[in-house]
């Protein structure tokens, strides 16, 4: 039986240099594209058969991942990414995704854990990965998959890639019946209530600037009162001069 | 040696890139240009009180003005909203009493049909102040997690130091396609 087009929506998380943008790129088979740090928003969109796969690539710096739980809502699934090479990092690493998986709209979405950096020679296993990361408390359906996003020019992407992003859509699609509506009703509360917070803080604004719009026509009529009586008084300054001149 | 003719090299379009450098009065919107660039900025005035700078160098053409102040010079803006490649937004990041005015301003000009997708870079300036707000609660003060419909980036910078500003244009320079 044929099934509908099904839009799916992921957000790509992870640490910084984990390798996030670089993997996005092997996926859509962009393999020589240099990437820069993410600091922000970069959306981008893959086929997988009858599958629309919206990604979100977030930035994974520490002076920007508190952004993360505001897209958390809106996604079916995360793929993880972990530099496997960088064992230092693990720890770090383990309480970012623990912080992720807390979020109140993360329950019950799965999880692709890529051990990234497969072809360094310090590289973890993925069984020492699933250690590092403590995914044995993790509740959420997961998967560790060892990968290298980064190919050279000339070679053909990392197949486990794309292996490891069928298992996200394909568990995704087994629950898409009871997923997607949460989903679209979550982020519908998340947008609703965004929304209504932006509109105070504009409101706050327009009363500030109403507020501060009035003080200076206040002062601007108290000048012009000052500078009447000055006038006043300069007016009057010749005629008592004239007085005083006249000796009264 | 300009951070302009540096970054020349990542742009892979033939022509102009149209980049807005736009923010409030005092953001940091002149130093930046200055920084990029050694030539002298020509300005240019082409209605009361709408005073634009201009810079036009190794295919690149920036235009900056300040926003905010006079609602009646909005209409004016939509003039050089054609065919802009880029937007460039800038933020006191120590003027914390700012942001929603700031906020305000950027929501009205992402509203505008001819910024339909234009990516934004956000440069969260005067980072080397005390007091400097870091870049993820800028970037939550300004609702920029609610962007959808272009890729943004925020990024941390000190104009008058001439940190983070490379950074930021390498990120612009590969979203000017």
């Amino acid at each position: 039986k044929k099934k509908a087009e099904r839009k799916i929506t992921i957000a790509l998380l992870g640490l910084d240099n984990a390798g996030k943008t670089t993997l996005l790129n092997a996926l859509k088979g962009e393999v020589e594209a240099d990437t820069t740090p993410t600091f922000g928003f970069n959306t981008s969109t893959l086929q997988d058969g009858k599958y629309t796969i919206e990604v979100f690539d977030l930035g994974g710096g520490k002076s920007i991942r508190s952004v993360w739980s505001r897209y958390l809502a809106e996604v079916h699934g995360i793929v993880y990414v972990v530099d496997a090479a960088d064992a230092q990092r693990f720890e770090e690493s383990k309480k970012v995704l623990a912080e992720v998986l807390e979020n109140q709209y993360m329950r019950d979405k799965p999880i692709a854990v890529f051990a990234n950096k497969q072809d360094l020679p310090t590289a973890s296993s993925p069984a020492e990965v699933v250690k590092g990361l403590g995914m044995a408390a993790c509740r959420n359906t997961h998967n560790v998959v060892p990968c290298t996003a980064k190919s050279n020019a000339g070679e053909p992407v990392d197949p486990r890639l794309r292996e490891g992003l069928r298992w996200l859509i394909g568990y995704v699609d087994r629950e898409y019946s009871r997923l997607d509506p949460r989903v679209k009703t979550e982020a519908e509360e998340v947008r609703v209530e965004e929304a209504l917070k932006k509109k105070e803080r504009e409101e706050r604004l327009k009363r500030q600037r109403e507020e501060r719009l009035r003080q200076q026509e206040e002062e601007a009529a108290r000048a012009r009162e000052v500078e009447k009586d000055n006038e006043l008084h300069d007016g009057m300054a010749p005629s008592l001069a004239a007085a005083a001149a006249a000796g009264l | 040696m300009g951070l302009l003719s540096l970054i020349r090299g990542l742009k892979k379009k033939e022509g102009e890139a149209r980049i807005l450098v736009l923010g409030l009065d005092n953001a940091g919107k002149t130093t930046i240009l200055r920084t990029l660039s050694d030539e002298d900025i020509t300005t240019i005035t082409p209605t009361q009180g709408f005073n634009i700078k201009s810079l036009s160098r190794d295919g690149f053409n920036l235009k900056i003005w300040d926003i905010g102040g006079q609602k009646s010079i909005r209409p004016y803006w939509r003039n050089y909203f054609d065919q802009t490649d880029a937007l460039i937004y800038v933020i006191d990041s120590a003027d914390r009493k700012r942001l929603d005015e700031a906020e305000f301003e950027l929501n009205e000009l992402l509203q505008e049909e001819k910024m339909n997708g234009v990516p934004l870079l956000i440069f969260a300036n005067k980072q080397d102040l005390v007091g400097a707000a870091p870049p993820d609660e800028i970037a939550t003060k300004l609702d920029l997690p609610a962007i959808r419909d272009r890729p943004w980036q925020i990024q941390a910078c000190s104009a008058t130091q001439g940190t983070g500003l490379k950074e930021g244009m390498e990120w612009l320079m590969k979203q000017v396609k």
